[in-house]
């Protein structure tokens, strides 16, 4: 088995579907860590009200701790077993969950956290429907039968709890679904052998892998079919505000959504293999682009948030990918274009309320580093990392008129970024403290603390002063503060404020190491860089994991352990740096 | 115009407006209570939040309101302001006063929100689901807002400080991404005649009470209504009105079938949306959502299909065009197969709820012990549905589909009438089965049947309602044991149901008793039959559609 198909740290599910199995010990609950889940196997649904806390009912062979079972983790396939005891779970297709196995005791389902109207009820002995969720669910037997118990709470509104036990036929076995529905079941259909689901799911994974980036080591093979099941099990598609694009998933463990930076990073191993999923994740986002130019900060199946909005990092990626020597469809290049002027106009028309010229964040939540210790003090920052993103944009504005537009235009675009790279030099650059730094939008006070944020810039090195450059590197090198074992931590280590895991203070993070690693490249520091990829490179197979962030210093996996940024940069990575 | 409608009973809004100002109390988990003037957001995400506290001096006591459809006025002592909504996304602010104050207290700030200093003329906020910008036109803002550690404020205080003539002007604005720039250029008088014309222009449309002594409760309704419309946002992709602006900020299926019912004459075109609403959210199973709201279409449950029973007023009116009528046969025939195909599983002929939320009243729904509940109501609208369908084809000359209909109908009353005679056969209804104490008024909705029931047990239906303590009478008010509730829903069905019976007197009684009701006691979702108690919330559209329905429409039929 792929050892990092792992059942705590990566959720069995399959393409299209919003229904998941997860294995929880000692786990917590989504994000809040203060909330501590009970031991076992669940199913968990990742609507948008569920993907958090809607694990559901956990499941095991009756007279046993749901934990205790075993797995065997298959891009196709789960199997549970214990004993003589095993049940095989497939996807028959995307909302149907298969069980078919020996249960000499028979199976159960238990769900005791029950919430408000939660309720099921029994048909027959064959059928039972739950309304536990977004969708509900028809429980039908092929072998053996079922019988429930959900005593319903009137003062409550919910059932009590609901306890689902599943015989076995007379030989022992049991064969029976878990399907999704809206308003009306329409009765079972897939009654073809368990066996052949498995083989059509098999087949389905294979195809997508191999439209999918190959390593350039044997030694990675592993590590790479793990990537590609990330990336085909967290695809959604004809999903609520997700639309008919064929959209990738942030994580399916319970950040299900799209984000509008995150979705960037699938450009990276999609960008050169398969055009149309790469751009059909920015596409998928820039669908509901506002008039003012903003986009949404994330989408899910059923809600799509302007509260906040992400850094515009669109033109950074494509640039440094045109620079690997991909040559973009000009379709995909052109919409990206007019999608992206709209959202750097949003940042520079609506985004500057001093007036200085130089764009602010309104919460940290829009420079993705939510809590980064830069806003300490105050939401609205004018941090550097995002007027560097937008030069970066509209040095991507003039490579792209260069190439299918004018040399006027192109000529304009040139020196919208150098008028904003000097204003940014002047605003932003601190010669005494060697580096830039975040200024609160007005005020112009800087938060105390060490922040990765301020050498964010050095994805300007390819039109930066050497002496600048000299002073980010040496910054980024100094002992005990951003480097370590495991490459760049988000605040320095030795601060006053690092915490080892603490989301955007301390915690090593995907997208930073991209851009700080393809900022050295550019700016000559070939052997850092490519040091610097290696760590994250073996930070992601030490870790077992691809994780939302990793523990700067013991580097194990942090928050969602399967998360797409991760997988991937460090798909990106090892094609292009990794060592042997 | 004097002070129409407390703030605490009906939130003061505006015609497609997802902002509100309500007087609420805050309950929190210690028990302690700030009541006040809330500015709040009817998002999903934010139903459940007061957002911020409006007040002169940050103490609630001794703040007197007057309210008007299009204004608002607060007044402490000497100070004054008036509040009107110049635009669906602004509340304006106008008056004299040493300073005024919008408040987010600790308590209700949660993880990410944040308010921003801009200038003394602009503080920026985002808090809920839209982000917002306070600008002031006369006079200066202040934020006292410290920075937490939940990346959030620990509480936003913003102070808007008058002018050296002492007036303050000062705007607040919702948006989804950013603040645009675009100013106000009208006078505050301007704005307020604009919203005020809007009124009166809805009020013309409506038309009045046929009925003077109820004169008062029926404008009331008109004004909830007005009040309750909410413009196209998200999933509510058409103009219409809410179930409630007060707790409810979606639109359920039985409330907007009701609201039809009361608009069709007045503005058939936002009638009309109340139905296409969901009849284009219907499923190919046939079923409709149970409720929409801006981002969610609620598929859990299935509520009843009183379409049958709405759309034979209609007819009878004579207010569809062809092809509303064939929008409504299409979207009805496979409403009425749904219930046929998917929510009869015990082969008796009845249709089931599967849910005590498919009654839309879970409380006091028939729920005990069986989840899957034949009840009586659901079946009478369903059969009145199948008589609409076979009504409807007729008018479009169709005979193959009038017989179809004809023939259902007649196979689903076959199994409902020993159901029913069951019930009026005990001289307290099913009792035992729902382990009440009274008779409740869910067990008259078949009189709606009127003319389909045998004559026997209509007049046995009729005679037991009369009888049964249901109505309400002012002279006699003495409380007996509550176990039930009174809808707007059940009590047109009846309604309607008597006149068809030709029982003209009893009808008018019947909704003439429920007029009262509601002028006494609000136009809450539901009254408790006994004591008469209001409950849900008090400015809902199905009762105040109701209302308005029964003292124009209703008693203009009967004469």
């Amino acid at each position: 088995m792929n050892r990092f198909l792992n059942l705590n740290k990566m959720a069995f599910t399959t393409y299209g579907s919003s229904m998941t199995i997860v294995r929880k010990e000692n786990a917590t609950m989504g994000f809040n860590t203060s909330v501590k889940v009970p031991d076992g196997y669940y199913f968990h649904p990742i609507y948008d009200e569920e993907m958090f806390h809607g694990l559901l009912f956990r499941m095991g062979f009756e007279g046993e701790p749901s934990i205790g079972m075993e797995y065997e983790f298959l891009p196709e396939s789960l199997r549970l077993f214990r004993d003589l005891n095993s049940v095989e779970l497939c996807f028959p297709n995307r909302t149907t969950l298969r069980f078919s196995g020996r249960a000499k005791e028979g199976f159960f389902f238990l769900y005791d956290q029950t919430r408000k109207d939660d309720d099921a009820l029994q048909l027959d002995r064959k059928h039972a429907e739950l309304n536990i969720y977004t969708k509900k669910c028809m429980l039908y037997m092929f072998k053996g039968e079922l019988s429930l118990e959900a005593p319903w709470d009137a003062k409550k509104g919910r059932c009590n709890y609901l306890y689902v036990h599943f015989s076995p036929d007379e030989n022992g076995e049991l064969d029976f679904c878990l399907e999704e529905y809206d308003r009306a079941w329409k009765g079972a259909w897939c009654e073809g052998s368990f066996e052949s689901y498995v083989a059509l799911r098999r087949k389905d994974f294979e195809q997508y892998r191999r439209t999918c980036l190959k390593p350039i080591h044997s030694r990675f093979e592993e590590a790479f079919e793990a990537c590609a099941y990330m990336a085909w099990s967290s695809t959604m598609f004809d999903n609520g505000y997700i639309g008919n694009r064929e959209t990738i998933l942030i994580s399916k463990n319970w950040m299900a959504m799209t984000a509008s930076w995150d979705n960037t990073f699938n450009l990276l191993p999609f960008g050169g293999v398969n055009q149309r999923r790469a751009f059909d994740q920015l596409f998928v986002i820039m669908d509901y682009q506002e008039p003012t130019g903003a986009q949404p900060d994330w989408i899910t199946s059923h809600r799509y948030n302007h509260s906040y909005v992400k850094p515009p990092v669109t033109g950074v990626l494509l640039q440094i990918l045109m620079d690997d020597g991909i040559e973009f469809e000009h379709e995909y290049l052109k919409k990206t274009y007019h999608y992206l002027v709209k959202t750097i106009e949003f940042w520079m028309r609506y985004r500057d309320y001093d007036s200085d010229g130089i764009p602010e964040y309104g919460h940290g939540n829009d420079s993705g580093a939510d809590n980064s210790t830069v806003f300490d003090l105050a939401p609205n920052v004018e941090a550097p990392d995002l007027t560097a993103y937008i030069i970066a944009d509209y040095d991507f504005f003039a490579r792209y008129e260069r190439l299918f537009g004018t040399l006027e235009k192109a000529a304009e675009w040139e020196k919208k970024a150098d008028d904003l790279y000097s204003l940014l030099l002047q605003h932003s650059f601190d010669p005494k403290r060697k580096k830039f730094v975040s200024l609160i939008s007005g005020s112009h006070c800087i938060a105390p603390g060490d922040c990765l944020i301020d050498y964010i810039p050095i994805i300007l090195s390819y039109r930066m002063e050497s002496s600048i450059t000299k002073n980010l590197v040496e910054g980024l090198k100094q002992k005990d503060r951003f480097y370590t074992r495991w490459g760049f931590s988000s605040e320095s280590v030795s601060s006053l404020k690092y915490c080892r895991d603490s989301y955007w203070r301390g915690p090593i993070w995907a997208p930073w190491v991209f851009f700080i690693v393809e900022g050295l490249r550019q700016a000559g520091e070939i052997e850092f860089a490519t040091e610097a990829a290696n760590k994250y490179i073996d930070l992601c197979l030490h870790a077992g994991c691809f994780a939302e962030n990793h523990d700067a210093l013991n580097g194990i996996g942090l928050r969602d352990t399967s998360y797409s940024w991760c997988a991937n940069v460090f798909q990106y990575f090892v094609n292009k740096y990794a060592n042997g | 115009m004097g002070q129409l409608y407390g703030v605490e009973e009906i939130p003061f809004s505006k015609n497609g407006s997802a902002l509100t100002i309500q007087k609420r109390k805050q309950v929190c988990h210690d028990g302690e209570i700030d009541c006040g003037y809330y500015l709040r957001a009817l998002y999903e995400d934010d139903r459940d939040r007061l957002l911020f506290r409006l007040s002169f001096d940050g103490s609630m006591s001794e703040i007197e309101e007057t309210r008007k459809p299009h204004k608002l006025t607060l007044r402490k002592g000497t100070q004054s302001i008036a509040i009107c909504f110049s635009a669906t996304d602004t509340i304006r602010f106008s008056g004299i006063c040493q300073r005024f104050e919008l408040y987010m207290s600790p308590k209700e700030i949660i993880k990410y929100n944040a308010a921003m200093y801009y200038d003394s003329r602009h503080v920026g906020v985002n808090t809920y689901t839209r982000k917002g910008i306070v600008y002031a036109l006369k006079g200066e803002i202040s934020l006292d807002a410290p920075w937490g550690e939940n990346e959030s404020n620990t509480y936003i205080r913003i102070v808007v400080h008058p002018n050296e003539s002492g007036e303050m002007d000062f705007v607040y604005k919702e948006f989804r991404t950013e603040f645009t720039r675009d100013y106000l250029t009208s006078t505050f008088e301007e704005d307020c005649l604009s919203v005020l014309e809007d009124y009166h222009s809805f009020c013309k449309r409506i038309g009045d009470c046929v009925v003077p002594e109820l004169s008062d409760v029926f404008s009331k309704a008109r004004f909830i209504l007005w009040n309750n419309q909410q413009e196209p946002n998200q999933l509510i992709k058409r103009h219409i009105i809410l179930s409630g602006k007060q707790k409810l900020c979606e639109i359920r299926h039985v409330d907007s079938l009701l609201i039809m019912l009361a608009m069709m004459k007045a503005d058939p075109s936002l009638a009309w949306n109340q139905y296409v609403l969901f009849s284009d959210s219907q499923d190919d199973s046939g079923a409709m959502p149970s409720w929409i709201g801006s981002y969610k279409i609620n598929n859990r449950w299935v509520n009843p299909p009183i379409e049958g029973m709405i759309v034979a007023e209609f007819l009878r009116q004579d207010v569809l065009n062809r092809s509303q009528m064939e929008t409504i046969f299409d979207s009805l025939s496979r409403q009425v197969e749904f219930w046929l195909l998917y929510r009869e599983t015990d082969g008796d002929g009845l249709v089931e709820y599967f849910h005590p939320k498919d009654c839309g009243l879970e409380e006091y729904s028939p729920f005990v012990g069986n989840m899957r509940t034949p009840s009586l109501e659901l079946n009478t609208w369903l059969i009145l549905s199948v008589d609409c369908l076979e009504r409807i084809s007729e008018e479009l000359n169709r005979p193959a589909q009038t017989k179809y209909w004809r023939d259902k109908r007649e196979n689903l009353l076959t199994a409902f009438l020993p159901a029913v005679s069951k019930v009026i056969c005990r001289d307290v209804p099913n009792i035992e089965k729902r382990g009440m104490a009274l008779p409740i008024c869910l067990d008259y909705v078949p009189i709606a049947l009127g003319e389909l029931l045998p004559l026997e047990i209509s007049s046995k239906l009729v005679k037991n309602l009369m009888s049964s303590g249901l109505q309400y009478n002012r002279e006699n008010l003495e409380k007996t044991s509550v176990n039930s509730i009174l809808c707007a829903a059940w009590v047109i069905s009846i309604a309607l149901g008597l006149l068809r019976l030709g029982k003209v007197e009893e009808a008018e009684d019947w909704i003439f008793a429920y007029c009262h009701l509601v002028s006494d006691k609000g136009f809450y979702a539901v009254h408790r039959e006994g004591d008469w108690v209001g409950m849900g919330d008090s400015a809902f559209s199905a009762t105040a559609a109701v209302v308005l329905y029964m003292l124009r429409d209703f008693v203009e039929g009967v004469e």
